[in-house]
């Protein structure tokens, strides 16, 4: 059960939200203390409604430590950027939904937040109680570092992770906590617990579930400036430069009838962002114009339309892949597709190999993190294949190619859903030469034609005795 | 919230995990029960250590001390293959094989020495015992605020806490304290072992904040 506690600081606000208990306090955000005496201590969820926040925010985390709650837990609204009871009943329906699937925060998982303009030690600890924020950490059952995977490292702006070794090393103290590395992750190893793509969805469904008229769904920048506009949801992100094109599509496909991302100015964006968040709203453009659902649908302009005719559902469509799958949720009884539409930064792709200098030698299934390149030893053959529904174009696949400078393999980014309907699709195929002795498979035909090449005429005799026989078998 | 109230703050937590962490003696559970009304008047509950403390308090306050004796004996001392967990860093950190044992309690002596303690410090417990070396942390922060309280510069004693968390506890203490959490079947030493991963965790990003030069707002 959940209890929601609004201040009652300017006049109580009358809401109802069914499945919660709903109890107003007076001046809640000066004397969060009181939450003592108000919440149930058998409660296990708490969602909150105060005025402003950013002040007050170290003060009332002590005050919900207090009676037991994991502040990162508890859900926050912002009354001052909700302009009227409807907004704020779909507000705090949508945070309880969202709280719900908190999934809980380790030690690791949790960061001191350093206010930008007071970044002195005697300020962040003689002001108050410090504030705490989410931090990522990385689950290493799924993390895919040892296969050469460096997506996160390549994205997070502030150098806060590193790769060596096959682990992804993290330094918190460095991290700006901004939740790219949480999106960038292929394959949904990075957990930051304030942020999950579970917590989110649940969030969007239920905002878009309370509401009875068209709702638009407005990621914004925790501690932003981005101000309420009636009929839009604000959800809640670290920082929108996070935010994947599949973010933007997703809540289509559940029933949002807009959805957009405030973009701060470049001079209030703490984490110099913006321009990240600018080119995956062009991207998500893109898409909606290149499938014949238009892209006023991400300008961001109220009123908000009515949703898309029977959206397609599935859930998980917030997970790693998120674009893949809303694309193909939106794109469901719609015309067939218009053919490749390339994107910028979208973390959709798809890979042609150059069968004349590829030497087949597998590298690139080797490291594919989410299995798009696979490669298998069939007969008398290496076989790999290729699902552009996979791909999540992080481009491991051209960093490892030892032939890319010969153009062996192109990674372009974008989509094409007449190729997601083919689905996996060989991209090479290669004779291996067999053993003459024990008759294993020694190396690509491909393969041993090019190191033919390197090494010339002087090392022949070498070469042929490495392309008859296996490793075993070579001393024998 | 002062600087010199913070210090105190970790000096009793740090003090009431090394507690803890020795072999449990008839006064654990007056210490634990009395921890807690001292930590919350310092402002406990302000910081994200908190929780976990408050269950590692109040599950030594409820335990038998003979089932506690059991439990640390299973956990911490020598059986046939070694400690399930062991309480010492050179376990952790130093090959007993190439003799570095030897070695790193030579060198931690040193290091105790160099921050002016004695060599009765941890009582009985071994130098690269987990609760001298919390003790260790216990004093440092002592000794921050104290001078804090004298006017005199802390950077000394919070630059040796920084030393000493990122040159000894660190390397080791969230993989003993994930042994812990593994391997205890009484709730009193899993609860405190991630009060200690909190704790240890909460200080590598603060002490860093505590060293940096106070600038103008």
């Amino acid at each position: 059960m959940t209890t929601i506690v609004i201040c009652a600081d300017h006049g109580a606000r009358r809401v109802a939200v069914p499945g919660t208990t709903v109890l107003s306090a007076p001046k809640l955000c000066w004397h969060p203390g009181q939450l003592a005496g108000l919440v149930p201590p058998e409660e296990t969820s708490l969602v909150l409604a105060l005025h402003g926040g950013d002040s007050a925010t170290g003060r009332v985390q002590a005050a919900v430590r207090r009676i037991g709650f994991d502040p990162l837990g508890v859900g926050v609204v912002d009354l001052e950027r909700i302009g009227d009871s409807r907004s704020l009943s779909i507000a705090l329906a949508a945070l309880s939904a969202r709280i719900g699937a908190f999934p809980g925060s380790r030690p690791e998982q949790v960061k001191l937040v350093r206010r930008p303009t007071r970044t002195t030690r005697r300020s962040l600890l003689s002001l108050g109680p410090p504030a705490y924020t989410g931090a990522p950490a990385i689950d290493e059952s799924r993390c895919v570092a040892h296969d050469g995977c460096r997506a996160c490292v390549s994205a997070c702006p502030a150098d806060a992770l590193t790769w060596g070794g096959g682990v992804v090393a993290y330094d918190k103290t460095a991290c700006v906590a901004c939740g790219i590395c949480v999106t960038t992750c292929p394959t949904g190893a990075v957990v930051n617990p304030v942020v999950t793509p579970a917590a989110v969805e649940a969030e969007v469904r239920a905002a878009i579930s309370a509401s009875s008229e068209p709702i638009g769904i407005r990621y914004v920048c925790a501690g932003g400036p981005s101000p309420f506009v009636p009929g839009w949801h604000r959800v809640e992100v670290p920082c929108t430069g996070m935010i994947p094109v599949g973010w933007l599509l997703a809540p289509l496909a559940l029933g949002a009838g807009s959805v957009t991302a405030a973009i701060c100015r470049e001079s209030e964006c703490e984490r110099g962002l913006s321009a990240r968040t600018e080119s995956t709203l062009a991207d998500a453009s893109t898409v909606l114009d290149a499938i014949g659902i238009g892209a006023a649908r991400v300008e961001g302009d109220a009123p908000v339309p009515r949703p898309l005719a029977a959206p397609s559902a599935p859930s998980g469509l917030f997970d790693a892949g998120s674009t893949q799958r809303s694309i193909v949720a939106l794109h469901e009884g719609f015309a067939p597709g218009p053919g490749f539409v390339a994107l910028a930064a979208a973390d959709t792709g798809s890979i042609e190999i150059d069968v004349a200098t590829c030497t087949a030698c597998e590298m690139c299934a080797t490291v594919c993190p989410t299995d798009a390149l696979r490669s298998a030893n069939v007969a008398d053959e290496v076989r790999i294949d290729f699902d552009p529904r996979s791909c999540v174009a992080c481009g491991q696949c051209v960093t490892v190619c030892p032939e890319i400078d010969r153009g062996a393999i192109r990674l372009d980014r974008g989509f094409d859903v007449d190729e997601w309907r083919l689905g996996r699709r060989e991209v090479r195929r290669e004779r291996t030469a067999r053993c003459e002795l024990c008759g294993k498979p020694v190396a690509p035909a491909a393969m041993l034609a090019r190191i033919s090449a390197v090494l010339g005429d002087e090392h022949s005799g070498t070469l042929a005795l490495i392309g008859r026989r296996c490793i075993d078998c070579r001393g024998r | 919230m002062s600087l010199a109230r913070l210090g105190r703050l970790r000096e009793g937590v740090y003090r009431f995990a090394a507690a803890g962490f020795s072999y449990p003696a008839s006064e654990l559970v007056d210490v634990a029960a009395g921890t807690v009304p001292v930590l919350d008047d310092l402002g406990l509950f302000d910081y994200a250590f908190a929780l976990p403390v408050i269950e590692a308090a109040e599950a030594l306050v409820v335990a038998d001390l003979h089932d506690l004796e059991g439990a640390y004996a299973a956990l911490f001392e020598a059986g046939v293959g070694g400690a399930a967990c062991s309480p010492h860093a050179t376990a952790y950190v130093a090959d007993a094989r190439r003799g570095e044992v030897a070695e790193a309690q030579a060198e931690l002596r040193a290091t105790y020495r160099g921050f002016g303690f004695g060599d009765d410090i941890g009582g009985g417990d071994m130098v690269d015992h987990v609760a001298t070396e919390l003790e260790v942390m216990a004093r440092l922060c002592h000794d921050e605020t104290r001078r804090r309280a004298e006017n005199d510069d802390p950077a000394v004693a919070v630059r040796r806490q920084h030393e000493f968390l990122t040159g000894s506890l660190e390397p080791w203490i969230t993989m003993f304290c994930r042994r812990v959490c593994d391997a205890d079947r009484h709730h009193a030493y899993t609860a405190l072992a991630a009060a200690l991963h909190a704790l240890v965790e909460h200080d590598r990003e603060l002490v860093p904040l505590l060293l940096a030069p106070v600038g103008c707002e």
